[in-house]
This record gives structure tokens, sequence and C-alpha cells, in this order.
């Protein structure tokens, strides 16, 4: 089997379940579109908080993934040494890029004509970091679990974790992120 | 209070990346008119955005691999990087197709609006954007690999940042031209 063949007949399956997932997720934000579009923080903030918690999926399985290759993982425990350093670099970072996000929207907004609302800036701001939190956190747990189960399985995780992963963020964050504009907004 | 590189590295591109995130908005903040015409595309805008993220990232982080146990090497012609960049091309053509697909149904069962031009918005789009990104992101690889970088922390935030920024482009022409 070439290596073109290989790569779709390992993605396309699971790109195909998570673009349909992402569908899903959208009937959230197509839901509470209006809203979206009269908080304009919101709007602002919605693809780079989309992006953020899958990129920390992408970086903790390719990382992942490189460490099981280069046979650092070790079997006996769930999480080694070298995997709790990534999950904390991963952690930290994404407490960061979440006030970033957060302050960086209202700015912009500001400079739009949005007028500044401190308590609104502090729940997106709680919202964001929990939001972040949580999902980098049940993105590691997946990864380890479905990355140990494809290498069993001969196949290469790099094809299938940074898709699952992203899919896990994306309908996660669209989630939360409707629930709070319905609830809390 | 040390960090490591590694730390550094995840922090400027996760930055990086979030700004990209921020342009993105503030783009569909400015066109927000253009978006209203087609009802159902924030269906399809999650799905879109993180489908760009995904088969990019994978690219990457395949390249990553590779370049780290050695089997391609920098500056040096590979077969396994043209095999890589066709599969990426193909799987961004059937999965938008699908993705475009998925969206309009979603839209016609559930908010009862039929616009069947909704199933061709994300194929035009990706490949409009998939011509540079794809390109972009093996060159983008293979540079920081060259200069000691770890392309596994850097490159899954540039090529979401990179995707996003483009793909909200090429989703507004897509609309523009098709509507």
């Amino acid at each position: 089997m070439n290596l073109e063949t290989k790569i779709i007949k390992e993605s396309l399956v699971v790109l195909i379940l998570v673009s349909i997932i992402s569908a899903l997720g959208g009937i959230g934000i197509q839901i509470v579109k209006e809203k979206i579009f009269m908080i304009l923080p919101l709007l602002i903030l919605f693809p780079a908080l989309n992006g953020m918690v899958g990129n920390f999926g992408a970086i903790f399985a390719s990382r992942y993934t490189t460490l099981l290759y280069q046979k650092k993982l070790g079997r006996k425990k769930f999480m080694n040494k070298a995997l709790k350093e990534v999950y904390f670099q991963v952690l930290k970072v994404s407490i960061i890029a979440a006030f970033y996000i957060s302050t960086l929207s209202s700015v912009v907004s500001m400079i739009k004509g949005f007028e500044f609302d401190p308590l609104l800036y502090m729940k997106i701001l709680i919202v964001t970091v929990l939001t972040t939190v949580f999902l980098v956190t049940i993105i590691s747990l997946v990864s380890i679990s479905a990355g140990g189960y494809f290498a069993n399985k001969k196949e290469d995780p790099d094809n299938l974790l940074i898709p699952i992963t992203t899919a896990i963020a994306d309908f996660g964050t669209m989630i939360i992120f409707s629930l709070l504009v319905f609830f809390v907004l | 209070m040390y960090h490591s590189k590694d730390f550094y590295e995840i922090l400027s591109s996760e930055l990086v990346a979030t700004t990209g995130g921020i342009i993105s908005g503030t783009l569909l903040a400015i066109f927000t008119d253009k978006i209203f015409l087609i009802p159902g595309l924030f269906i399809l805008l999650p799905g879109f955005l993180q489908l760009k993220g995904a088969i990019a990232g994978t690219l990457a982080a395949r390249l990553g691999t590779e370049l780290l146990l050695k089997k391609i090497k920098p500056g040096k012609k590979s077969r396994l990087i043209t095999e890589n960049n066709i599969a990426s091309f193909i799987l961004i053509f059937f999965v938008s197709l699908v993705l475009g697909v998925t969206a309009y149904f979603i839209t016609f069962l559930l908010f009862n609006e039929n616009h069947p031009v909704l199933m061709l918005i994300p194929l035009v789009a990706a490949l409009l954007s998939s011509i540079i990104l794809f390109p972009l992101t093996t060159k983008l690889t293979i540079w920081l690999y060259k200069n000691h970088h770890n392309p596994d922390n850097v490159m899954g935030p540039y090529v979401t940042s990179l995707g996003d920024i483009e793909s909200i482009l090429a989703l507004l022409i897509a609309v523009v031209v098709l509507t």
C-alpha cells in the first residue's frame, strides 16, 4: 500500500465523523447566533477560542506520538514523568492564552465602538479559563488512551489522534460556549 | 520560575495563533452582512475552521515525526513529502464536500431553510485556501526543524492560525462568488 492510500484510509472516516460532529456542535452556535452578533467580544473571540483548544489537542497528540516513537513512554504508568511535563506545559499555556484572548477581544471590541463592561469581561474571562482547563485535561486523557490503543493496532496515531482531539475540543468548546451565551449573558 | 524551551515555544506560537483567531473574529465582525446572506453558515463555520487545522495539523505532525526520525532530510527532495501533500489535498476535497452536505441537511431539516449553495461553499473555500496552506505548512515544518525548533510544539498553532485567517477569507470569497 503506498503512503497516500495509507493516509487516506486511516484518516478519511475519522475526518468525516469529525466534520459531522463539528456541524452538529454548530447547531448550538446557530441557535445563539443573534446574541453572538449583539455582544461583539463574543463574535471576535469565537474563532480564537475554537482554534485554541484544538491547538492544545494537536500539541499534546503530536508530542505524545513523538514520545511513543522515541520509546520514552514506558509501559507501567498511564502518565509517566515525560508525559506529565507535557501536560503541565500545555495547561499553563492554556491559562495564559485564555486570559490573552479574553482581553484582546474586549480591546478590539472597544476600538470598534462596543462599550466596555468590567462584569461582562470577568464573565468571559472565567468561562474561557475554565473551558480551556477542563478541555485540555479531557483531551490529554483521551490522547493517552486512544494513542495506546492505535499503537497496539499498529496504526499511526499521528493520523488519528489530532482529528479526534480537535473534534473533542471543537465540540466541547461550542457546547460550553453556547451554554454560556444562553444562560449567563 | 524556570520554564523549558518547549514551554516558551508553545506559549509564543499559541499567542501568535490566538492573535490569528482574533483577526479572523474581527473579519467576521466586519463582514457580518455577508455571513447573514446564507442561513446555516454558522453550522458550517466551526467544522470548516477545524477541518483545515486537522488536515494541515496532521500533515505537519507526520512531517515532524518523519524529520525527527530522520526519514526526511531538510534540503533534500523526498517522495514522502509529495505523497503527504497529495493525500492532504484528496482528504480536504472529500471531507469539505461531506461537511457542506451535512450543513445543508441540518439547516434544511432543523431550521427549514433551503440553500443548496451551502453544499458548494466549503468545497470552493477549502480548495482556495489549501493551495496556499499545504505547501506553506510543509516548508515551515522543514524550516523550523532545520533551525533547531521542535515542529511538534510550533506547527499546530501556526497551522490553525494561518488556516483560520485563510479559511475565513476563502469562505467570504466563496460566499460572494456563489451567491
